[in-house]
């Protein structure tokens, strides 16, 4: 299991935009990664792929969360996602 | 160009076992060919649930992706992803795969790679000669004229030096050097021996060995038992020559080798097999010319479904070389996937169910132009009663064709623009028996379909929408589970989405802002309200409350994420305007109350007032479309979501 913690960079937070270039990305890896807010239990992880699951979580901008995965290429696929998670869309 | 497909052939290769597992990879029309190492480490269900992919089959040991038409793209980019990951599929061992295949299927898939590289130059080629034929028929040149001579020569270029072109794309096959493979077709068709020939004199290499007079110009079948053995030559040569004089030495002594078993004993060889060839078609022109159009006619679906096709369209080419002309394929190819054509279309029209009419409207026009699979896959074989219409028709259609010996003078895609292929030997009396073979192949397949539609096409319902035709459709299997007891109407295959709010309804892309309007949230549909009564356009679960009460994140029980957003840029508003709303994780009815706005409010506070509604993770279903426009009630149908 590989894990990220990233902060949120984007005015919005993971809204609108920067959660489409988040999702696509996400599904772009072809593997099962979830996103949770950093002090949530691992139980309310939600898939990373999905904009509404995204929204729900409910993330502003400076918030900290953690992504998760698990496979052979997992670690650099959380690296690129964190990476994104980490630019700000709108500027 | 093909970034878009990156993701797609990502998933195919890791569905299929990762680059490790791959021996080869190759493409037809629709599909990616996979060889792989081993069968059982692709996950087929898995893979068939993959937007975009259609189907998985394995079929004479080659693992079959069918993607669609735009396969070339997708090919590209798991070619460009193997190569990244540092995987070189070009060299592959010879034992690389662990599935035995039959020599049969063996065959047919060399023969088929080694010949599949030259229709287009075929195809070329034999429009060049169409195009002379008609300079003739209408006298715009006469047969003595130089035009004539030189036009005929561009045409006859790729038949003359045909061995060339096989040798190389044989050898590419064989994964030998196709430069040396060429070399050698060159050294059979050089002038001088071409002299030697024609002047009939014995001929001997070093006074011993006989070298029988035979010309290969045109001919087939000596270059690739020359080039079968120029594989085994070269890999031997690769092996016991030390790496540090392997550049000189390899070709080298490969030319001097083979050239000389291709002149004094590999090339012999084939010219008598295919004498036998020869003598094979001239027996069929002359005792049963009718019988390759009726077989091929009404069987190429079923021949097509087993990858034989590719086993027999080569001997087409063969005669095509040999005598100019090929009736043993092109005709019945033809007519058969025209009434393939006909049939997808009869049943687009004729059936109840959405989701079969889109596929049978799209398969219909790709099969009229010659590529059946998807109609092949998606309609015919799950409907049966259209394939059966099909191939009588096919058989129809054929037998005219052959009874009158309609041959075609170039090989080429066998779709409508082929009846060009019919104009040669200065008439145009092959094209007129080819069309009146496809008016009958179509009538008779028309009727067919429509009739045996009446007896097996049944209005869709409600209740069927999960069974039997569906499951055998190639679609996105991965959400069907769920889908009963809500108050959003399920038909077969398709979620209804319902509008959120009365008004009028415009397209997503003229919707002023961007994030939306370039469907980055995903495709979907806007409306102009009349009101601030904001509904559920569906049944399912809020998986989504923005504290602002502006946006709505819905979840149906059939997996479509539906975002209902109240005006544009009203996350500023702060939740001023928006009463009422709905919470999070509320389990919600088609119709049922959302939020209320206040529509003058957003509009005092400078923001358009338009509601979207966008279905976020569209990528896991075929389609969504619009279902209405202009004005509408609340609740009225508005989007579909195929799945």
């Amino acid at each position: 299991m590989a894990e990220r913690i990233a902060t949120i960079a984007s005015r919005v937070g993971l809204h609108a935009r920067p959660a489409a270039v988040f999702t696509e990305a996400a599904r772009g890896t072809g593997l099962d990664i979830t996103i949770a807010a950093q002090d949530a239990p691992v139980a309310d992880a939600v898939d990373a792929s999905s904009i509404l699951a995204l929204m729900s979580l409910g993330i502003h901008h400076g918030d900290r969360v953690v992504l998760r995965a698990e496979g052979p290429d997992a670690e650099a696929a959380l690296d690129a996602l964190s990476r994104i998670l980490e630019t700000d869309h709108d500027a | 160009m093909s970034k878009q497909y990156a993701s797609l052939a990502g998933n195919i290769i890791d569905l299929v076992g990762g680059p490790d597992n791959i021996a080869t990879v190759y493409h037809c029309q629709t599909r990616l060919r996979f060889e792989l190492r081993d069968n059982g480490k692709a996950d087929q269900e898995k893979l068939a649930a993959v937007e975009g992919v259609a189907k998985t089959l394995v079929n004479a040991g080659v693992f079959q992706v069918v993607v669609g038409m735009h396969v070339k793209d997708v090919y590209e980019e798991v070619e460009q992803q193997l190569a990244a990951s540092g995987h070189r599929v070009t060299e592959t061992e010879e034992d690389g795969t662990s599935e035995k295949r039959g020599i049969v299927s063996t065959v047919i898939d060399f023969v088929a790679g080694a010949f599949q590289p030259l229709i287009p130059a075929l195809s070329g080629a034999g429009m060049v000669k169409a195009f002379l034929a008609l300079l003739v028929v209408f006298n715009v040149i006469t047969r003595q004229s130089q035009s004539y001579v030189i036009i005929n020569f561009i045409a006859d270029a790729v038949f003359y030096f045909m061995p060339m072109l096989i040798a190389f794309s044989a050898a590419n096959k064989l994964k030998s050097n196709p430069i040396l493979a060429a070399g050698v077709a060159g050294i059979m068709m050089h002038p001088n021996w071409l002299a030697l020939v024609q002047e009939g004199k014995p001929v001997h290499l070093f006074e011993v060995i006989p070298l029988p007079l035979a010309s290969y110009a045109g001919s087939v079948i000596p270059i690739i038992l020359v080039v079968l053995v120029q594989a085994r030559v070269e890999k031997l040569l690769d092996r016991i020559i030390p790496a540090a004089v392997k550049l000189v030495f390899v070709p080298m002594i490969t030319f001097l080798v083979v050239g000389t078993l291709a002149m004094t004993v590999l090339g012999p060889i084939g010219s008598i097999i295919g004498g036998w060839l020869g003598l094979f078609f001239g027996f069929l022109s002359t005792h049963a010319a009718w019988a390759p159009a009726v077989l091929i006619g009404a069987s190429l679906p079923v021949m097509v479904m087993f990858g034989l096709h590719n086993g027999v369209a080569p001997l087409g080419i063969v005669q095509l070389a040999q005598t100019g002309r090929e009736n043993i394929f092109g005709p019945g190819a033809l007519v058969s996937n025209i009434s393939v054509g006909v049939a997808t279309l009869v049943v687009a029209l004729r059936t109840k169910e959405r989701k079969l009419k889109q596929i049978a409207s799209a398969g219909s026009i790709t099969a009229l132009m010659g590529i059946t699979e998807p109609a092949l896959y998606g309609v015919l074989l799950p409907k049966r009663y259209p394939l059966i219409a099909a191939m009588i028709g096919g058989g129809c259609a054929g037998l005219y064709a052959g009874l009158t010996q309609t041959s075609r003078f170039a090989t080429g895609s066998s779709g409508l623009p082929a009846v060009l292929l019919y104009i040669g030997d200065n008439t145009l009396q092959h094209l007129i028996n080819i069309v009146i073979a496809l008016v009958i192949g179509a009538i008779v397949t028309a009727v067919l379909t429509f009739a045996l539609s009446l007896k097996y096409e049944k209005p869709a319902t409600p209740e069927e929408g999960f069974v039997v035709d569906y499951d055998s459709l190639p679609t996105t299997a991965s959400l069907r589970n769920g889908g009963t007891g809500t108050a959003t109407l399920v038909r077969a295959g398709v979620t209804e989405l319902n509008a959120p709010v009365a008004g009028v309804v415009v397209p997503l892309s003229e919707v002023g802002d961007p994030v939306f309007s370039a469907e980055t949230m995903g495709p979907g549909i806007a409306v102009e309200p009349a009101n601030g009564a904001i509904v559920a356009p569906c049944a399912g679960t809020v998986m989504v409350a923005m504290a602002t009460g502006h946006a709505f994140g819905i979840r149906t029980d059939d997996g479509v994420e539906v975002l209902v957003h109240v005006g544009i840029d009203t996350v500023t508003m702060d939740g001023h305007g928006f009463t009422d709303a709905v919470q999070r994780g509320a389990r919600i009815e088609a119709g049922q109350h959302l939020v209320t706005a206040d529509l003058d409010a957003i509009r005092a506070a400078g923001h358009p007032t338009t509601v979207i509604m966008v279905v976020t993770n569209h990528d896991k279903f075929d389609a969504v479309t619009a279902a209405a426009s202009g004005q509408v009630g609340s609740g009225e149908p508005v989007l579909d979501v195929v799945r």
